[in-house]
């Protein structure tokens, strides 16, 4: 066990108790809800007007900052139209006054948000939110109120955020959520690479790993979000280390003369995980039990067997093997046995990843000296590809299944790589965070 | 035989380093001249005979050119019995972070395993991967592709 950093700012606020109350009661009976079809493809953004939070007691700051984070957490989706009138007749000056709703209908606004920040005079902020039908002058959902430390403001921000998305999709939500990662510094051939946790828009960064440390590569998150599995050369070998965020210890897994061990992820339950073991010429997948130490081997093909990821349910695991020549896509039941392939389209496919949703595995695919980063239904069946470029690799699911992240590299001796991600669509295709790599979506926060 | 292949790559020596060195003419003894490596020397190893073998696309087969110069460092290992082995298995960048981990085992066990067959005992040999980490050569092309795609034969002398 060894103790890494000292606690920062960030995890101290992380056990940030949100508490989430009514503010206003009664359910509003719409015959025909505001909703957003997000499945067809290509859209017509949603116009959602979003003036400034109505701040009380010197909060301005907060107010600004709270509105900027909900306006980039809902334009970011590409579902939303976000109208920023700033102009007197468009100012929320009370948060109870009722809504003229003609005057946002004159700007062609579908959806109001209007929102406030209070402080009683403690460290604490509380944040209340309305949302609005404005053609046919109703509330969506009922009015909630947020409140936490001043520091948790960008999460308070999320998961006003997220009830928008959540109640104008229907979807689940997403933007409370982190990402872990590996930082780049330095050319390709003597890149430092260091363990980083983010929030899922890029702030609030916490380097886990120094710079001077050995190399790392590929954390997963735990499914309670507590804990990552990573890939250490720390013992001269790559071995799979665990590691506890908030007190920083850590352990390594797997340490036996000869084996290298890789490609980890854990169970639904968090309490087994899957991996690479390659001892002598083979690389097979293995499982283990955390708690017993107890390693049971899934695989034992002569081929590279490797990238194993569970189902949602934790009855099959879906791994890359090239057994039949070139890399494909192959499920098994997650105690081992038969595995049945999946994957038939031209080129190779490696490094599946199972949706949250559980219909759904993402892939990274080569063919014809390019990448792609694409879907499939979890029978193999409906193959989309969702990017193309010199290098994609490594898809992540966002915490509702409709966005993914993954790592693109560009070519040549002044080639990096950088985080991107993509609506499971197909659009919105946008960077996250340059030189970074080997991305891990969390579940939602609770 | 063993004897036969040490003047053979005495003879190799002096004649790679008469090609690439600049000697001066001076008074001296011959066999002080500079840049000659005795066979026993790790410059000899690491030099002469060479600690790299490369590979082609997606492969972990030795080629005759690995197998040859993996012959020589399996006579020059089982002469130096002093030294441990670490052999690393690396991959060009085309292909997946985790694949192509599993690649560099398979490269770095295929050095082992023909090290063993021409008698280095196998507890002196470890081997390790850094998969597309840590690429020798960084353009985007065969040429460095091709340089990339290595197993290297490092010594540490116990």
């Amino acid at each position: 066990m060894k103790k890494l950093f000292n606690n920062s700012l960030i995890l101290k606020i992380m056990p940030l108790i949100l508490v989430l109350s009514l503010v206003f009661c009664g359910t509003f009976a719409v015959s025909q809800p505001l909703k957003i079809e997000i499945n067809k493809g290509i859209i017509e953004p949603l116009p959602l007007a979003l003036p400034s939070f109505v701040a009380e007691n010197n909060l301005s700051e907060i107010g600004e900052n709270l509105t900027s984070v909900i306006i980039d957490d809902l334009y970011g989706t590409g579902l939303f139209k976000i109208i920023e009138d700033r102009t007197q007749a468009y100012e929320i000056t009370n948060f109870n006054k009722p809504i003229r709703f003609g005057d946002w209908k004159t700007i062609n606004s579908q959806a109001l948000l209007v929102g406030s920040v209070s402080s009683n005079g403690t460290t604490n902020i509380t944040v209340k939110f309305r949302l609005f039908d404005v053609f046919s002058e109703t509330q969506i959902g009922n009015g909630l109120k947020f409140s936490g430390p001043k520091k948790g403001w960008r999460r308070i921000a999320h998961k006003i955020a997220d009830e928008v998305y959540s109640r104008l999709t229907g979807e689940q939500k997403y933007f409370d959520s982190r990402v872990a990662f590996v930082a780049h510094k330095g050319p390709k051939n003597n890149l430092k690479k260091r363990l980083v946790l983010m929030d899922y828009d890029g702030a609030n960064q916490v380097f886990l790993t120094n710079e001077e440390d050995f190399l790392v590569l590929a954390p997963r998150f735990s499914p309670n979000g507590n804990k990552l599995l990573f890939t250490s050369y720390e013992s001269g070998f790559p071995q799979i280390y665990l590691l506890d965020i908030r007190s920083r210890t850590k352990i390594i897994l797997q340490e036996n003369p000869g084996e290298m061990s890789f490609s980890s992820s854990f169970s639904p339950n968090g309490e087994d995980i899957v991996f690479s073991l390659s001892a002598g010429s083979n690389t097979d997948i293995y499982k283990l039990n955390i708690a017993s130490n107890s390693r049971s081997r899934l695989t034992s093909s002569v081929a590279i067997d490797t990238a194993p990821s569970f189902s949602p349910d934790g009855r099959k695991v879906v791994f890359e093997s090239d057994r039949s020549g070139t890399q494909q896509l192959y499920i098994m039941p997650s105690s081992g046995g038969n595995a049945k392939r999946i994957s038939f389209g031209k080129g190779s496919y490696g490094t599946p990843f199972w949706a949250p949703t559980g219909n759904l595995i993402a892939f990274t695919k080569q063919n014809e000296g390019v990448f792609h980063i694409g879907i499939m239904s979890s029978e193999g069946l409906e193959e989309t590809l969702l990017t193309t470029s010199f290098l994609d690799e490594g898809p992540t699911w966002s915490p509702n299944g409709r966005v993914i992240m993954f790592t693109r590299e560009t070519s040549g001796s002044g080639g990096s790589s950088t985080l991107y991600s993509v609506d499971v669509t197909g659009q919105n295709l946008k960077p996250v965070r340059a030189n970074s790599s080997d991305p891990s979506w969390s579940k939602l926060l609770n | 035989m063993k004897f036969f292949f040490r003047v053979i790559c005495m003879i190799m020596t002096a004649l790679i380093f008469a090609c690439t060195n600049d000697i001066e003419e001076t008074n001296g003894n011959p066999s002080t001249i500079n840049g000659l490596i005795d066979f026993e020397e790790v410059e000899y190893f690491t030099e002469v005979i060479g600690q790299t073998v490369l590979f082609d696309i997606d492969k972990a087969d030795l080629n005759d050119s690995a197998r040859y110069i993996l012959i020589s460092q399996a006579v020059w290992l089982n002469e130096n019995n002093e030294y441990t082995i670490f052999i690393t298995g690396y991959a060009d960048e085309q292909g997946t972070r985790g694949y192509n981990l599993a690649l560099g085992a398979k490269r770095s066990a295929a050095v082992r395993d023909f090290l063993i067959l021409n008698g280095v005992k196998e507890d002196r040999l470890q081997t390790s991967t850094f998969g597309k980490e840590k690429p020798l050569k960084i353009c985007s092309s065969e040429k460095c592709y091709s340089a990339n795609r290595r197993a290297v034969t490092a010594i540490r002398r116990d």
